[in-house]
This record gives C-alpha cells, sequence and structure tokens, in this order.
C-alpha cells in the first residue's frame, strides 16, 4: 500500500483560502483523475507500491458508493453514515485489513487522497457548493479528505465505525438496523452516536460498551435523541472507578442509558 | 445539580496490593521471557541468544502468561477493610486482568481469577492477535466488587463492578516507535562521510529536523543490549534534545493540529518541568526576540537536569549498573 511522506507540506500546499483559487476549484470541481494530476503537481510524495488487489478493492468501493448514492437520492447524506461504514468495512476486510491499520495515518491519508474525492466531495462539500458557499464546500472537503483532524479522514472514518460496531457473530446486523433506522426516521442522535463511538477512546472487549450503547439507545424501540446520546456517553465516562467495560445490558440500562 | 453531574461516592480504594507478574511466550519459536519486575519491556529486536532477535510483527500472535501475586507484607484477609462490614473478600471479589492498545483502540476479553487462585499462584494465559494492535500495549489488572453491597458503608465501595484496589500496569512494546509520542525522537540511517551522527532538516519551520547516524552503525544502532550503544545515545540525548529544542523554540512555525508539534511539546514539557501553555507561548512569541531567547536558556538548564530525571530512565542509577557490568 502507499503512504503520504509529506502531510505536512502537502497539506499546506493544498489548503483552501481566498488566495488559492486552484485549491478551491480542486476540491470543489476536479474529476478524481485530475485531482490526482493536481496532487502530483504540488509535489505530493508517495512511498510504497500498490497492488492490483487493492486497487480492484478501492475501486469495488467506487462502486458501491455510486449505487447507494443513485439508490438513496431523496434521503438526506448525514443518514447514510451506517450504510457508508458498512461499504467500507466489508470491502476493506477483503485486504485482510485489521485494528493496527488504524493508526497508519499517512496511509488513510494517501489513500483518500487518490481514490475519494469525489466522494468526499459529495457527502461534505456538494450542499454548500449547491448554495454557491465556494469556499466553505472546498474547505470541508479539504478537511475530511486530507483529513485535517485524523479522525475525519474519509474512509478511516468509516472502517472505524465499521469496526466498532461488526461482530463475529452477528456480522452487520447492528450496522444494518441502524443503517434503517437512521434512513427511515426524521429524529433521532445517530449524529453524535457516530461522534462518540469515533471520537472517544472507549476500549472494551468486542467492543462491547458501543454495540451495547448503540442497541440499547436506538434498537430497543424508542429512537434516543440527541442529548440522550450525549447524557449516556457523559455516564459512562463518569464512571472513573468502576469496570463497566464487560457490565451486562441491565447496568447499561439502569444506570447509563436512562434519557 | 447539573443533569450531566453523576453522584459517586467517594470510597476507600487502595492500590497496589497484588502485583502481576508474567512470562511473554512465542510458541512458534520457542521462547519465553520474563516480564522485568520494571514492568516495561520492549519486545522489538528483542535479543532471544545466539544472534536470534525477535520481531513480533512477523508472528500472527503471541502469548503473555500471567501470574498475580500478593504484594510483599500483605495477605488477602486485608482486603477485609475494603468491603462491607461482614463481607467476605473470597466471595465478593475478583481479580479481572485485560490487555488494551490504545493505538488501535482493541482489548482483549478479560482474565478473572478468584482470590483463592492468587493465593494459589495460579497462571492463566491469554493470546494477543499481532492483526489487533500496534506499538504498544498495557497489561492492566483490577480488583472489583463483583456483587453489590446490601448496606451503604461510608467510604467502602457499594455498586456492582466498583474497582477496590488497581496494580501497576505492564507495558510491552511490540513495534518499533518512528514518531514522537513519548521519548522517541525521529532518527534515520543515512551514508553521512565521517560523522556519526548529524541532524538534518534544523532550517525546516514545519518538519522535523531527524537524527541521522552512519549507515556503517546500523546493525549496532538497532539493538538495546549493547552497552557502547546505550551509553553513546544516553550521552549524545544531552546535544540531540537541546538542538530540538531550538528548532521548536526558534523555528517551528507551531500548528497545534499537528501530532508531532504536540509530541514535542509534551516532551519539553515534561523535560523542562514547565507548563504546556507556557511553552507554546514561548513558541509563539516573536522569533528570537529578547524575552524568546532568555526564556530559551532557562529551559535548555532545565533540560539538562529533565533529561537525567525525568526521561524514564535515571541517568545515576543506569550509569552505576553499566560500571557495576563492565568491572565484572
Amino acid at each position: 500500500m502507499k503512504s503520504i511522506s509529506n502531510y505536512n507540506e502537502i497539506s499546506l500546499k493544498l489548503r483552501p483560502d481566498s488566495n488559492a483559487i486552484d485549491n478551491i476549484n480542486a476540491f470543489n470541481t476536479y474529476s478524481q483523475t485530475k485531482f490526482s494530476q493536481f496532487l502530483k503537481t504540488n509535489g505530493l510524495k508517495e512511498v510504497g507500491e500498490i497492488s492490483t488487489l487493492e486497487d480492484e478493492v478501492f475501486n469495488n468501493i467506487k462502486a458501491e458508493l455510486v449505487r447507494l448514492k443513485s439508490d438513496c437520492v431523496d434521503i438526506d447524506r448525514d443518514r447514510l453514515e451506517f450504510d457508508l461504514a458498512i461499504v467500507f468495512h466489508r470491502n476493506l476486510k477483503k485486504l485482510g485489513w485489521g485494528r493496527w491499520n488504524l493508526n497508519d495515518i499517512s496511509m488513510w491519508r494517501w489513500l483518500s487522497l487518490n481514490y475519494f474525492r469525489d466522494e468526499t466531495f459529495w457527502r461534505r462539500g456538494a450542499i454548500k457548493f449547491h448554495k454557491h458557499q465556494y469556499f466553505e464546500s472546498a474547505k470541508s472537503t479539504y478537511d475530511h479528505l486530507i483529513g485535517s483532524r485524523i479522525r475525519d479522514i474519509f474512509p478511516r472514518r468509516y472502517f472505524l465505525l465499521g469496526e466498532r460496531l461488526y461482530d463475529k457473530n452477528t456480522k452487520y446486523d447492528l450496522l444494518e438496523k441502524l443503517s434503517l433506522l437512521s434512513k427511515n426516521s426524521k429524529s433521532g442522535g445517530f449524529g453524535n452516536l457516530i461522534l462518540n463511538i469515533i471520537d472517544t477512546k472507549l476500549i472494551s472487549p468486542n467492543d462491547h460498551v458501543s454495540k451495547t450503547i448503540s442497541e440499547l439507545l436506538f434498537i430497543q424501540g424508542k429512537l434516543a435523541e440527541d442529548k440522550e446520546v450525549v447524557r449516556a456517553f457523559v455516564r459512562y465516562n463518569g464512571y472513573k472507578r468502576r469496570l463497566l467495560i464487560t457490565a451486562g445490558k441491565e447496568i447499561f440500562e439502569k444506570e447509563i442509558c436512562i434519557g | 445539580m447539573s443533569e450531566l453531574n453523576i453522584p459517586i461516592s467517594s470510597y476507600k480504594k487502595v492500590d497496589n496490593l497484588v502485583d502481576i507478574r508474567g512470562q511473554v511466550i512465542f510458541d512458534q519459536i520457542p521462547l519465553v521471557v520474563d516480564i522485568p519486575l520494571s514492568k516495561s519491556i520492549s519486545l522489538f529486536n528483542y535479543n532471544a541468544a545466539n544472534d536470534l532477535y525477535i520481531i513480533p510483527r512477523n508472528y500472527e500472535y503471541f502469548r503473555l502468561n500471567i501470574m498475580p501475586v500478593l504484594a510483599t507484607g500483605f495477605k488477602l484477609i486485608n482486603f477485609i477493610d475494603l468491603l462491607i462490614e461482614g463481607e467476605n473478600p473470597f466471595k465478593i471479589l475478583k481479580l479481572r486482568v485485560q490487555v488494551s492498545c490504545k493505538s488501535t483502540r482493541w482489548c482483549s476479553n478479560q482474565l478473572i481469577f478468584d482470590l483463592s487462585e492468587i493465593e494459589a499462584k495460579c497462571s492463566k494465559n491469554i493470546d494477543i492477535p499481532m492483526s489487533e494492535v500496534r506499538d504498544d500495549i498495557i497489561v492492566s489488572a483490577f480488583i472489583t466488587r463483583e456483587k453489590s453491597g446490601a448496606v451503604q458503608e461510608s467510604r467502602k465501595a457499594r455498586a456492582i463492578y466498583s474497582v477496590v484496589s488497581e496494580c501497576d500496569p505492564i507495558t510491552i512494546q511490540i513495534d518499533e516507535l518512528k514518531e514522537i509520542g513519548s521519548n522517541h525522537l525521529p532518527i534515520q540511517s543515512e551514508e553521512i562521510g565521517d560523522l556519526v551522527f548529524d541532524i538534518h532538516g534544523m532550517d525546516n519551520d514545519f518538519d522535523l529536523p531527524i537524527i541521522k547516524y552512519s549507515t556503517e552503525f546500523d546493525e549496532y544502532f538497532k539493538r538495546d543490549n549493547l552497552m557502547t550503544v546505550n551509553i553513546s545515545f544516553m550521552m549524545a540525548s544531552f546535544y540531540f534534545l537541546d538542538s530540538y529544542l531550538k528548532w521548536l523554540v526558534f523555528k517551528c512555525k507551531y500548528d497545534l493540529q499537528d501530532k508531532l508539534h504536540i509530541g514535542l511539546i509534551e516532551l519539553f514539557s515534561r523535560y523542562c518541568s514547565v507548563s504546556k501553555p507556557e511553552l507554546v507561548e514561548i513558541v509563539e512569541d516573536l522569533k528570537f526576540s529578547e524575552n524568546q531567547t532568555r526564556k530559551y536558556f532557562s529551559l535548555s538548564q532545565k533540560l539538562l537536569a529533565g533529561i537525567q530525571i525525568n526521561s524514564g530512565l535515571n541517568y545515576k542509577s543506569e550509569i552505576k549498573r553499566l560500571i557495576k557490568n563492565e568491572m565484572k
């Protein structure tokens, strides 16, 4: 796999601002091919090689995302996060990727920039672009494509969400249920759930905590609202002196996910 | 009361009542390595004898054999002090051991020991899959209540899973650490003529300078069991770190989102005994201003002591140890 070797330099060069119209155009309008050429012109340095299988898997992801976009034209893009997680996780697993890849940030940045400009623009920039907010659109695409914050790197975000909620026994069952609920309802604090799962350093065997909180807040009848999700994570993180990482559902029901 | 405040009563907790000992086992070689009493071991490039060096990443997994033992001078019956009156520690308490990796956010299943098993010096195994971990792993152990208490007693834990005692964690490094995260600076071998060490990139304003060492020493500098190598790096650290401090203060265009910049700030904050915000203020001051230069000299002076005391390696005792070894 390839990695970027000069992130600091390239991130400054590519940053869109009012004096860098080319950069704004690149993040808003370039095709992936033209964008990859633009990266080279700006001095992106890379190390490593990409295998045929890797290229095939990344292109499969792109093809599946095209289908997802066309199948869900009428659905708010914010509501497709779990579908994106399934697509990325299921495909990247074919490469044998696991958690130890998560910290290879230069690799994720290379992958994001060289394969997913169109998808990141669609997810993060397009709505702003259609409102003629060209700088904001480019900035948002830049932030998620290059990953100004590591947790935002487009493909990594969804792979991590997949790792958190995939289960060896039930496979993608939880993610599929959350995807359905998210797409079919107007309410629910799904955004905060994802933010907490991605952002916090929740550590538990088999991601028991992420799965249990997700199930209790969303799958069992009523959909939790934004504030309820935040409160659940605040409560969980508040128990510094209790080892709840393998606690049964009943503890989470009675003490953590209580609205 | 704010709805975000969680009422948690404070209770008595006494740490380090149980000591975690163990071994690392590579079935495939086979090799068994005792975890030292310092509770920290690097398995990367570990010299297993006869010039066999272990690279854990080359194996699918390795095994940890964990054996908890009571701290010196302590008896299990003493746990009664941490419990509600009338409770039997053997029925209420258990020891839970888990292995986690911060880089990948992986966590093993927990090993659970009854107190009687600690008394009998039982050991249990846990396999560490290499596909799930990276850089280093931490073995943590906790003594927890496994039942809720029937009555409330002041300063005593009552809720199920309350931790009444934590054990000193064990840190196991499994990969080569290339980035600053603790006290690791970027270092590479290169053809540098007659020099043993050099530092390239001191004029950069964003990318960190890189320590270079002659490729002729490649074979030796990657080993951590050579006295000459260890002492060379210990002594060179004074100059290396002072150079990085100069770079950070006078050249670096500090970016608060850059992991490596943040790493340097954390490093020098610890070594120079200065708060992070204070250090950032010095770095962001007008470059080469009188104030900044004065502050640098003060930091540099503190750094000399900090390297010897706050670096995780006590120079005084390490040098004593090396001298003793040499005189044998």
